[in-house]
C-alpha cells in the first residue's frame, strides 16, 4: 500500500513538474517581447523595461530563469499581477478558497442527489420512476449551466427572494449561503452525470450471476443490496472522484453568472488582459488540484477493490 | 415423501412457451439429471423452481418442497423464505457466481440461519465440509482456483441446509480432473445430508455416471425419462438416441459421426405436433399434427413412433483408416518459452511440436496448460520470450495460418454481414469477393446467408462462418482453439464431420486445440498432451489411449465422465 502510494505520488509530482515547465514557457510563447508583455499595454520607458528585465531575470539563460521561477512557485510566490500590480498570491488567496468552497458544495450536492437516485432507478429499471429520472437526467446533462443559473436566479433570487442574487457574501456562513444557487447550478449537469454513472453501474451489477446466486440461497433484499452496492462502489467512486477535479476547473461560467469572485472569473479576465503571472498561477493551481484528485481516486480504487490490491494497478 | 414434487410446470416468455407441461419428482438422497441442449428450457426450469425468472418470463404450476406447498402462479414472492432453506441453486460459473469483492467466509455466512461474521466456527465447519482449509474464509474468490471457488459456492448454497439442491451445469466450467473431484464431493455431501439433487447438464457422460434417473428435455418438453442406467443404453425416443450417437466415442475414430440434422428451434420457431419432428428421421405426417405426451411406467417416452427397447443398435462404427504421417514439415516449433510476468509460472516451457504439411495434429490440455498461448504464438498474436517457430515454405501473413476461436458469437463482428466478413478475409489473402458463394458452399451453408448478419444464425451456423472466414485466404495451417466447446452435442457432431470433410478436400494442415479427448480423437491422428506449459507426452492417438505413459495423461483419461 505504502509503496503503491509512493509510486503514484512520484508520478504525480513528475506530471506537475512537466506541467510547470509548459506553464512557465507560456510567457515566452506569447508573441512579442516578454518584458513588454509583462508591463502590459502601457508605453514603457527604457528604465521600466530594464527594471522588469531585472525583476523577472529575463536576461538569464532560459533554464536558469525556469528554475529560479520554480523555486519561487514552490514558496507560493507567483510574481506580481500586471493588471493590479499586487502580488498574485494576495490576489488569489481568497479566490481559491471561494472556488474550492463552490466546488465542494456542488460536489456534495451531486453525490447526495445523483447517487441515491441512480441506485433507486437501477433497482426499479424500466419503471415509471426510472424512466422519468432518466429522461430528466438527459436534460440535466444537456442544459448549459449559464442558462440553468439564470433560471435559478430568476426563480429563487428575484421572484421568491430566498437566495441572494449577487456576489460572494461577507464570509463565513453568509458566503456559504451565497454559494447555494451557484452550487446547485454546477451540480445540475454533474449530478445528472453522477446519476447516469451510478444507474449504469448498479444495473450492470444486478445482472451478475452473483445476484441470482445470492437470492437462490435465501439472502434477503437488504443483504443482496449490500453485495451489489459494495461492487458498484468501485466504478462509481472512481468516476465521481474525477468529477471533483472537473468541478474545480469548470466554475468559470457559474462564477460569471453569479458575479462570484473565484478563480474562474479571474482567469477569464486575466487571459483577456494577458496578465501572464496570474494565468500561470491559476493554471498551476488548477492542475495541481486535478492531479491530486486523480491521485486520491487511484488510492481509493486501490482501497476498495481487493483484486487491484493484489495485482497492482494497471 | 418426496423432497421435490412438481406438477404441470409451464414457463412462458415474451416469444412463446419455454417449458410446457413438465412433471418432476426427486426423492431425498436421489439424483435426477435433466439433460438437454441449449434452448431446451432446462435452465429456465431451474430458475422457475427458485423464483428467479427474468423479467417478462412467468411460470405456472404447483410445487411441493417437503411438506410445503408452493403455487408458482403467485410469482417470485411464492419462493421468498423457502429459497436457501428448502431449495437452493448452484450455478455454472464459479468465476461469476461469487461477489468478487467480498471474502469467501462472509459469502458463506450471509446465508447461514443466524447470519453472522465470516470467520465463525460454523463457517469453518462449512468449509471443512467441502474439503477447504480454514484460510479460505479470509480469502477473496479471485485468489482461488476454479475448483476451489465452486467448492465455496457449494458451501454457500448449502448454508441454509436445503432439502433440494439444483445444480445448473455445476461442473461445466471446470477442467475434467477438477470436475470429477467436485462431483465426488457433491455425491458425498448429498449422501451425508440425504439431500435431493436435480442435476442440470448437457453432458450425457455426467448424467449417465451420476444420476439415478434421467429426464431428457428438448425445446421445452420432456422427451423421455427413465433409470439412469437405461436411458442412454437403450433409448426409446429418436432424439435421445440421436443425442447419444452424436457424442464422439473415445475408443474409436469414426469415419463419420451420426449427427442429428438441423438445430434446436428457438422459442418462436417451435412447431406444432411433436417438437422434434422436423429433425426426426422416423417422423411422418401424424407427428407434425398431434403433440405426444409423456407416457409409460418406469420408462416413459413422448413419441408417436418410439424405438422398441433394444431396437436401437450401436451406431455403425466405421473405423477410420489412418494414413501415415508425411515427412515434409510445415512448421517446427522448438524450445518455445513464454512468461506473462516475472513472478508467474511459464505459460510455455520449452515446447517442441511439429506439424507436417496436410497433417491434422491435436493439442490436448486443461485450462492453464499453455495450449492457447501456443496457438497465439503460432498465429502471431503473442511473441514468445525465446525459442523458434520455423515455417517450411515462403508463405507469410494471412496465407500461412488462420485461427478459429471457441465462441463464434464473439468472434464475428455483429455489424458485418457474412458476405462482408468473408470478403474482408478473402482480401487478406489477395483474393476476390466473388469467391464468397463458393466459401459458403464449402462449409455447407446456403449461399443466401451471405446477406445475413451473425445474430440471424444459430451457434453452429456461426461457427461454420468462422471456419469459412479462416479458410478464405487459403492458409496452409488451420488452427482451431476449442472450436466445438460452446456448441450443442448434436451440432458438435456436424462441425466435426465438416472439419474432416474439409481436411480431405483441401489437404491443409490442422492444429486442433481442445480439452476434450473424445472430440480430438475424431479429427486427428497424432496429439501432444500439455500440462503447466510443457508437452508431457505426444504420440499417435491409438497408442496414447491403449498405453498412456505420463501420469497426467492417465489422469486425464480416467477423468472423462461416463465411460
Amino acid at each position: 500500500m505504502a509503496r503503491f502510494i509512493a509510486v503514484r505520488l512520484a508520478a504525480t509530482l513528475l506530471l506537475l513538474l512537466a506541467l510547470s515547465f509548459i506553464v512557465f514557457g507560456l510567457l515566452h510563447l506569447t508573441p512579442g517581447d516578454p518584458a513588454r508583455n509583462l508591463l502590459g499595454p502601457r508605453n514603457p520607458s527604457p528604465e521600466a523595461l530594464a527594471a522588469i528585465r531585472e525583476k523577472y531575470r529575463l536576461d538569464e539563460p532560459f533554464l536558469r530563469q525556469y528554475f529560479l521561477w520554480l523555486n519561487d512557485v514552490l514558496h507560493f510566490r507567483f510574481g506580481t499581477s500586471i493588471r493590479s500590480d499586487t502580488p498574485v498570491t494576495t490576489l488569489l488567496a481568497d479566490r481559491v478558497v471561494l472556488t474550492l468552497q463552490l466546488a465542494l458544495m456542488s460536489f456534495v450536492l451531486t453525490v447526495a442527489v445523483g447517487v441515491p437516485l441512480g441506485i433507486a432507478a437501477a433497482w426499479r429499471a424500466g419503471s415509471l420512476f426510472d424512466r422519468t429520472v432518466s429522461v430528466s437526467s438527459v436534460i440535466g446533462v444537456g442544459a448549459p449551466s449559464y442558462a440553468v443559473g439564470l433560471v435559478l436566479l430568476y426563480v429563487f433570487g428575484v421572484w421568491l427572494e430566498i437566495f441572494p442574487v449577487y456576489g460572494s457574501g461577507d464570509g463565513g456562513l453568509d458566503t456559504w449561503w451565497h454559494l447555494v444557487l451557484p452550487a446547485i447550478t454546477l451540480a445540475f449537469g454533474i449530478g445528472a452525470l453522477a446519476f447516469k454513472v451510478t444507474r449504469t453501474a448498479v444495473a450492470s451489477e444486478l445482472q451478475q450471476d452473483y445476484v441470482a446466486f445470492a437470492y437462490s440461497r435465501g439472502l434477503t433484499h437488504s443483504q443482496v443490496r449490500a453485495l451489489v452496492l459494495r461492487n458498484a462502489l468501485i466504478p462509481v467512486a472512481t468516476s465521481l472522484g474525477l468529477v471533483f477535479g472537473f468541478l474545480f476547473g469548470g466554475t468559470i461560467l457559474v462564477e460569471v453568472t453569479f458575479a462570484l469572485s473565484g478563480i474562474g472569473g479571474l482567469l477569464a479576465s486575466s487571459v483577456t488582459f494577458k496578465d501572464i503571472p496570474v494565468v500561470q498561477a491559476i493554471t498551476l493551481i488548477t492542475a495541481a488540484v486535478i492531479a491530486l484528485t486523480a491521485l486520491a481516486v487511484d488510492v481509493l480504487y486501490y482501497a476498495v477493490d481487493p483484486r487491484v490490491r493484489q495485482r497492482g494497478l494497471r | 415423501m418426496n423432497a421435490l414434487e412438481l406438477v404441470d410446470l409451464r414457463v412462458t416468455g415474451p416469444g412463446g412457451p419455454i417449458v410446457s407441461r413438465m412433471d418432476l419428482t426427486v426423492a431425498p438422497g436421489e439424483t435426477v439429471a435433466l439433460v438437454g441442449e441449449s434452448g431446451s428450457g432446462k435452465s429456465m426450469t431451474a430458475k422457475a423452481l427458485t423464483g428467479l425468472l427474468p423479467r417478462g418470463v412467468t411460470a405456472t404450476g404447483a410445487m411441493r418442497l417437503g411438506d410445503t406447498e408452493v403455487r408458482l402462479d403467485d410469482g417470485p414472492s411464492a419462493l421468498v423464505g423457502l429459497r436457501g432453506r428448502r431449495i437452493s441453486l448452484l450455478l455454472q460459473n464459479p468465476f461469476t457466481s461469487l461477489s468478487p469483492v467480498h471474502r469467501c467466509g462472509q459469502q458463506i455466512a450471509a446465508a447461514l440461519p443466524g447470519g453472522g461474521r465470516g470467520d465463525t466456527a460454523e463457517v469453518l465447519r462449512r468449509l471443512a465440509e467441502v474439503d477447504l482449509p480454514a484460510r479460505v474464509a479470509r480469502q477473496y474468490p479471485f485468489e482461488l482456483s476454479g475448483g476451489m471457488r465452486q467448492r465455496v459456492a457449494l458451501a454457500a448454497s448449502l448454508a441454509a441446509d436445503p432439502l433440494v439442491l439444483i445444480g445448473d451445469e455445476p461442473t461445466t466450467a471446470l477442467d475434467v480432473t477438477t470436475q470429477r473431484e467436485v462431483l465426488n464431493l457433491l455425491a458425498r455431501i448429498q449422501q451425508e445430508r440425504s439431500m435431493a439433487v436435480l442435476l442440470i447438464t448437457h453432458d450425457l457422460g455426467v448424467a449417465r455416471e451420476r444420476a439415478d434417473r434421467i429426464l431428457v428435455m428438448y425445446a421445452g418438453r420432456l422427451m423421455e425419462s427413465g433409470p439412469g442406467a437405461d436411458v442412454f443404453s437403450s433409448p426409446l425416443h429418436p432424439y435421445t438416441s440421436g443425442l447419444r450417437d452424436s457424442e464422439p466415442p473415445l475408443a474409436v475414430r469414426l469415419e463419420r459421426l451420426p449427427a442429428i440434422v438441423g438445430s434446436v428451434p428457438r422459442a418462436w420457431e417451435i412447431p406444432d405436433g411433436c417438437v422434434f419432428a422436423p429433425r426426426c428421421s422416423r417422423a411422418d405426417h401424424a407427428c407434425t399434427v398431434n403433440t405426444p405426451v409423456l407416457e409409460g411406467g418406469q420408462r416413459r417416452v413422448a413419441c408417436w413412433k418410439p424405438l422398441a427397447a433394444g431396437e436401437h443398435a450401436q451406431p455403425t462404427a466405421v473405423a477410420f483408416t489412418e494414413t501415415a504421417r508425411r515427412d515434409d514439415d510445415l512448421v517446427v516449433v522448438s524450445n518455445l518459452t513464454k512468461r506473462f510476468g516475472p513472478d508467474s509460472p511459464p505459460a510455455l516451457d520449452d515446447v517442441h511440436i511439429t506439424v507436417a504439411a496436410g497433417e491434422a495434429v491435436g493439442i490436448v490440455g486443461e485450462s492453464g496448460s499453455g495450449k492457447t498461448t501456443l496457438a497465439r504464438c503460432l498465429i502471431g498474436l503473442e511473441r514468445a520470450d525465446s525459442g523458434t517457430i520455423t515455417w517450411a515454405d515462403g508463405e507469410t501473413g494471412a496465407r500461412r495460418a488462420q485461427i478459429v476461436f471457441q465462441d463464434p458469437t464473439s468472434a464475428l463482428n455483429p455489424a458485418m454481414t457474412i458476405e462482408a466478413a468473408l470478403a474482408e478475409a478473402l482480401r487478406a489473402g489477395g483474393l476476390d469477393r466473388s469467391e464468397v458463394p463458393a466459401l459458403l458452399d464449402l462449409v455447407g451453408l446456403p449461399v443466401a446467408y451471405a446477406r445475413r448478419r451473425p445474430n440471424a444464425l444459430s451457434g453452429g451456423e456461426q461457427q461454420r462462418v468462422a471456419i469459412a472466414r479462416a479458410l478464405a485466404p487459403r492458409p496452409r495451417l488451420l488452427i482451431c482453439d476449442e472450436p466445438v466447446s460452446s456448441l450443442d452435442v448434436s451440432v458438435q457432431a456436424q462441425i466435426l464431420n465438416l472439419m474432416n470433410e474439409l481436411l480431405d478436400e483441401l489437404g491443409i494442415a490442422l492444429l486442433f486445440i481442445t480439452h476434450d479427448l473424445a472430440v480430438v480423437r475424431q479429427v486427428v491422428r497424432r496429439v501432444y498432451v500439455m500440462h503447466h506449459g510443457r508437452v508431457v507426452e505426444s504420440g499417435v492417438m491409438d497408442e496414447l489411449i491403449s498405453a498412456p505413459q505420463h501420469d497426467y495423461t492417465r489422469q486425464l483419461f480416467a477423468s472423462v465422465p461416463g465411460r
